[in-house]
């Protein structure tokens, strides 16, 4: 009795005593307010597209393990970030680096704000969690004038190739961040790569029907493809761990989309009005089907556990026919396949046809954002847009020796007056220097798209093109690996219009983070036990009064009602 | 109460052995940095009442009382998610304190030094291997089709079982493969205590008869009580962590009835944008029921083995 | 005569059974460092059983390039041997003080200070508010910042704490009667017969630094992060794009993971054999009858 009371007044004392010590964590916010009336804007002085004297801007940057460097270079001093400050007279001055997988980068970047450090003068990044955090943070501007101001005509054409692309920055009518104007034109959807290899063993073409699916899965199954005599193949690998669309490696939202649904996606229904795809009719047979599948035992019997590393495992060790991916599969994890089964091939095949001839499947987004803090001071503001505009300005000037300063030596070398970029020609190895530029590379998407459909139509190459293919790291398609890119993207671009995208892109809705998490917990759970057949199939109707009545139709309205505010 | 405790205390004080100040210059540096590094960060649990926004910092951040907490309660699965949590967490405490004690006790019988040695080093190694790894590694060996365990049923004529998928299964995996990778690192305790038997004593029961199964109930377990108190009270504090690493790698959609706990719960919160004071709230919810969990087991431990843990 | 037979049999059994537990421990482990050696292919394909399969020391070798290992290395020794020290004296102190109990060779508030520490074993404010202290007593950046805040572990202290207590009185109080003071006593006796118990707090203190890693991130500079965040950062798995899938192919998670995962059990690996004397029977007995 004393023992427990002792106890709690201990905790309770000494939590009141303490309250007054971190209390006032953040008190000096209040600066920015005069200095924004002083802040004269002052035209920076422009020599030859230089900065004199030198200009700084502050940023953090993310690292990635497969980024090579030369001996003593960094992301934060390179090649790169001194041909912006000798050529552009823009010193980038990275305060920290994190890593982008190993949530490093986050975690810094949550400390940062939460001890009230100052914040850099640009951020970019590429989750939407961390620029919902920065852009409700307060620390960074509405970016709506600046870049109006600031912007060159070629940096805002490229940003408004983009449909929508502002539709995840708006707050209350202001434009919160500078969207990237990277965009994916089908290299990202998914596609179905389909074991060659095996199809051709067993006298079997693509399948075009939903019926001709079966027939290749079943014969994927009980006829042997990979000949050890054992049957250790299933047909189908998608991801069904956590969620069903949109998993980096094996999608599964196209099964759905046979008839004609996408799960877990906002998009216009036939009212017009954004519907979500989980409680459609569609997934109900999605479901029935994958559940005749399972019992065929065309799909792995263990499906429920399956993510995107146990598909890379199953699909390595020779035991998949068929995952939806996107261009990149036969770099990751096609090439580790090969390693060991150096005849197994996969080749990308459109989807086969949906029930009433249409298809769907999701289609991945690709948000980044640039962030301005609202206290960057006049100079940094205006060297920054400097930089950035003169990379774009870079790429259209026709000029393809514009990024030369950076790139010889590294990415290519000059010999004899031509260009070459063979690994070994050049001292010290080649280095893509495209992953070292910060935020862009100047290359329109349109543009960007050109040179692609370009490569993969094997058209001729001008030297613009190729130098715009070293400013992006893009490769020319000559390896069979790297040519199935090509590939899968003719395939997808075919296809456009079975994708759709996320269309609500609103903020979070405080219905949404007190139910979304409830909503899926309870969605996975209905369609995997219809799947495993635990459940009967007409189980989907209880989960869609359940979904509806449990917080989904607030969303429903919710998300509607950002829809038309911004239709 | 209070009174009566607090007057005896000081007429104590006046007779305390001498040096006694030496007693507070000893606990000195042990509570400063206790007060420092714990308590004053403690304030973070504020948060528990807050909607916290990391800009906004403890002071700024709006106060929403028990909202935290109600949510958690009127999740219409929390009562689901606690129970999993505390059945799992209870039996992994009931077994582990089986498996490592009978290690424990097992391996002290062994008389060939280089073996008890090597044993003793090698247990330790499953401690290291993280559940990232573990959880492919049993993912493979539980396989329903080519995993090993169901090619040894098939082979001995029983259908296979997708173990991982069954709420019948989960569990007893989950607790046995726990079992396998913490009964070495854990045995270390009871090894340290074992050694400050006084060997008079088993000297004693072999001149009186007693075989080796005797002496090891009459003479070892009866040593080992006040450790063994001590490990199970503290390891009450902690009953609301069922092992969020083993559940997270191993679970999917067709167990979270058996298998979902509070932190696999929070990690999903959290995947729709970090809400820092759900997390917190939770945390502050798990450190009540420890507490008092802990001073229960303090008075059982009292009442039963008679042994004052502190 | 039937005795010993009895007991040669029990012994045999035990060892058996004993050799099978290692077997069963010892098996994983090593598939774990065969695939730590492996090839990523070989892994992704589950061809490593308990050999490693297409000789890669890529795991390794990133990591043994970068000139920062040696330094993080040192970090790490440097961390680990202050963390024990200190960690082993802070909190050996406060448990021989809180052996005393309440009564006359003890303190005052006994009962508040046991109160102090356990709340402080259960309740803790989160990640942020310990940063924040952390940065603003000035250790961002110093080695400090490593060993302080988990210096003083409760858990250490009440298992100290009962082993004081389990020890024979007579010594302690002939040292009492012969004029010693506390800290006499504390060092000349209580120390010298402690010695298993030590050795098992020194043992995972050693094994909790050596492979705590999160402080590290936050509150050091990259040139002055432990082994641990090294490791962590320098072989995680890259993001996987169109730009870099092949690149990313050569790395593999589960392979990464395992080069960590002997990184962390080398020290128990290391000392274990040395502390074993520790672990034998009879030592306390030993000394009191000297």
């Amino acid at each position: 009795m004393t023992m427990k009371t002792r106890v709690l007044t201990v905790a309770l004392a000494t939590v009141m005593l303490t309250i007054g010590v971190l209390g006032c964590s953040n008190t000096n916010n209040q600066v920015s307010e005069s200095d924004k009336i002083n802040k004269e804007t002052k035209k920076l002085n422009i020599v030859n597209g230089k900065i004199e004297p030198t200009a700084t801007f502050t940023t953090i940057r993310m690292d990635n393990p497969v980024v090579k460097f030369r001996d003593g270079e960094s992301i934060s001093d390179n090649t790169f970030t001194r041909w912006v400050e000798n050529k552009l007279g823009v010193k980038i001055k990275t305060l920290w680096t994190g890593g982008a997988t190993d949530g490093s980068f986050t975690t810094k970047m949550k400390l940062m704000l939460s001890s009230g450090e100052k914040m850099p003068d640009i951020v970019n990044v590429g989750d939407p969690n961390n620029f919902n955090l920065l852009m409700d943070s307060g620390k960074f501007m509405d970016v709506g004038d600046v870049f109006e101001k600031y912007a060159s005509p070629a940096y805002k054409a490229a940003v408004a190739e983009k449909e929508d692309a502002w539709l995840p920055f708006i707050r209350d009518g202001k434009k919160m961040a500078i969207p990237s104007a990277d965009e994916d034109f089908g290299q990202a959807q998914s596609v179905l790569w389909i074991r060659q290899d095996w199809l051709d063993k067993l006298n079997l073409k693509a399948p075009t029907t939903i019926g001709e699916l079966e027939t290749v899965m079943d014969a994927f199954v009980y006829q042997d493809p990979n000949g050890n005599g054992i049957k250790d193949t299933f047909a189908l690998d998608f991801a069904m761990k956590e969620r069903l669309s949109g998993a980096a490696i094996g999608d599964a939202s196209w099964i759905f989309g046979l008839f004609g649904a996408v799960p877990e996606r906002w998009y216009p229904g036939e009212d017009g009005k954004l519907q979500y795809g989980s409680t459609q009719p569609g997934v109900k047979q999605g479901l029935a089907k994958l559940n005749e599948w399972k019992s065929k035992g065309y799909i792995a019997s263990d499906i429920a556990l399956h993510d995107t590393n146990t598909i890379v495992q199953a699909v390595t060790s020779d035991k998949v026919g068929i995952v939806a991916a996107p261009a990149f599969f036969m770099g990751y994890p096609g090439s580790l396949l090969q390693a060991s089964h150096p005849n197994a091939l996969y080749v990308p095949y459109p989807l086969p046809v949906g029930v009433d001839g249409q298809n769907m499947r999701t289609n991945l987004n690709l948000v980044g954002a640039t962030l301005i803090n609202k206290d960057i001071s006049d100079e940094a503001l205006q060297a920054f847009f400097h930089y950035i505009n003169s990379m774009y300005e870079g790429s259209e000037s026709g000029d393809p020796f514009y990024f030369r300063g950076y790139q010889e030596g590294y990415d290519y070398i000059v010999k004899d007056g031509k260009i070459v970029t063979e690994e070994k020609e050049i001292p010290g190895g080649k280095i893509d220097t495209s992953v070292y530029v910060f935020i862009t590379s100047g290359v329109s998407p349109k543009r960007n798209k050109e040179l692609f459909d370009k490569i993969a139509n094997r058209e001729e190459l001008t030297d613009e093109d190729r130098a715009l293919m070293i400013s992006t790291g893009t490769n020319a398609g000559i390896t069979p690996i790297q040519r199935s890119v090509y590939d899968a993207y003719l395939v997808s671009k075919k296809q456009a219009s079975a994708n759709v995208k996320q269309y609500y892109m609103g903020p979070t809705t405080s219905t949404m983070s007190s139910r979304n998490e409830l909503l899926q917990k309870m969605q996975m759970e209905a369609f995997t036990k219809i799947i495993y057949g635990e459940a009967a199939v007409n189980t989907f109707d209880q989960f869609v009064e359940k979904w509806k009545s449990m917080g989904g139709d607030t969303i429903t309205s919710e998300v509607n009602e950002w829809y038309d505010s911004v239709k | 109460m209070g009174m009566n405790t607090a007057v005896p205390a000081k007429k104590m004080k006046l007779s305390r052995t001498k040096g006694s100040w030496g007693l507070y210059l000893m606990i000195l540096p042990a509570v400063v940095l206790t007060t420092i590094f714990v308590y004053v960060p403690m304030s973070g649990l504020l948060m528990a009442f807050q909607d916290y926004k990391p800009y906004l910092g403890i002071s700024k951040s709006p106060w929403v009382g028990l909202d935290q907490f109600k949510f958690l309660f009127e999740y219409p699965d929390s009562i689901q998610v606690i129970w999993n949590t505390l059945k799992i967490s209870f039996l992994k405490l009931v077994i582990g304190m089986i498996s490592t004690l009978g290690f424990a006790l097992l391996i002290n019988e062994v008389k060939h030094k280089f073996l008890r040695t090597s044993v003793q080093t090698f247990v330790f190694l499953p401690h290291f291997i993280s559940w990232v790894v573990l959880g492919g590694i049993f993912i493979q060996l539980l396989n329903p089709e080519y995993g090993l365990v169901n090619q040894l049923l098939q082979a001995l004529g029983q259908e296979p079982v997708f173990f991982l998928g069954s709420n019948h299964w989960f569990v007893p995996i989950v607790l046995l493969t726990d079992a396998w990778k913490e009964f070495g690192y854990g045995s270390i305790i009871y090894l340290a205590a074992l050694v400050g038997i006084n060997p008079a004593l088993y000297e004693a029961a072999q001149i009186d008869g007693a075989g080796k199964l005797k002496q090891m109930l009459n003479i070892t377990l009866p040593s080992l009580i006040p450790t063994i108190c001590v490990m199970l009270t503290i390891s009450l504090g902690g009953v609301l962590n069922a092992g969020f690493d083993q559940i997270f790698n191993l679970y999917n959609p067709l167990v979270y009835e058996s298998g979902d706990i509070i932190d696999t719960f929070v990690y999903r919160i959290g995947l729709i944008g970090g809400n820092y004071s759900f997390g917190t709230a939770i945390g502050l919810f798990k450190s009540v029921v420890g507490l008092i969990l802990i001073l229960v087991g303090y008075r059982i431990a009292y009442k039963v083995a008679g042994y004052k843990i502190f | 005569m039937r005795t010993t037979a009895k007991f040669s049999a029990f012994q045999l059994i035990n060892n058996l059974v004993m050799i099978m537990l290692a077997a069963v421990c010892i098996l994983p482990f090593l598939h774990v460092l065969s695939v730590s050696l492996s090839s990523s292919a070989a892994v992704s394909a589950n061809q490593v059983t308990f050999w490693p399969i297409g000789l890669n020391l890529g795991s390794y070798s990133k990591a043994l390039e970068d000139t920062q290992l040696l330094r993080s290395l040192w970090i790490s020794v440097e961390r680990t041997l202050l963390s024990v020290t200190l960690g082993l004296l802070v909190t050996s102190m406060a448990a021989y003080v809180l052996s005393k109990g309440g009564g006359r060779n003890g303190i005052a508030g006994y009962k508040w200070f046991v109160g102090f520490f356990i709340v402080a074993l259960l309740f803790n404010g989160g990640m942020i508010p310990t940063y924040l202290v952390v940065t603003k007593i000035g250790l961002y950046n110093s080695i400090w910042a490593l060993i302080l805040p988990t210096m003083v572990n409760v858990f250490n202290i009440i298992l100290i704490m009962n082993f004081f207590k389990a020890l024979p009185k007579e010594l302690e109080e002939a040292a009492f009667i012969d004029g010693a003071g506390h800290w006499k006593v504390y060092l000349r006796v209580m120390m010298p017969l402690s010695l298993p118990v030590m050795a098992t707090v020194g043992l995972f203190t050693v094994v909790g630094e050596w492979n705590e890693w999160l402080s590290g991130q936050i509150y050091m500079k990259p040139e002055n992060v432990p082994l641990s965040t090294f490791l962590k950062a320098a072989i995680s798995m890259p993001n996987i794009d169109i730009k870099n899938a092949e690149e990313a192919a050569k790395f593999n998670a589960v392979s990464l993971n395992s080069a960590q995962i002997f990184i962390g059990a080398l020290p128990i690996l290391l000392i274990y054999p040395f502390l074993q004397k520790f672990f034998a029977k009879g030592i306390v007995i030993g000394a009191v009858k000297e």
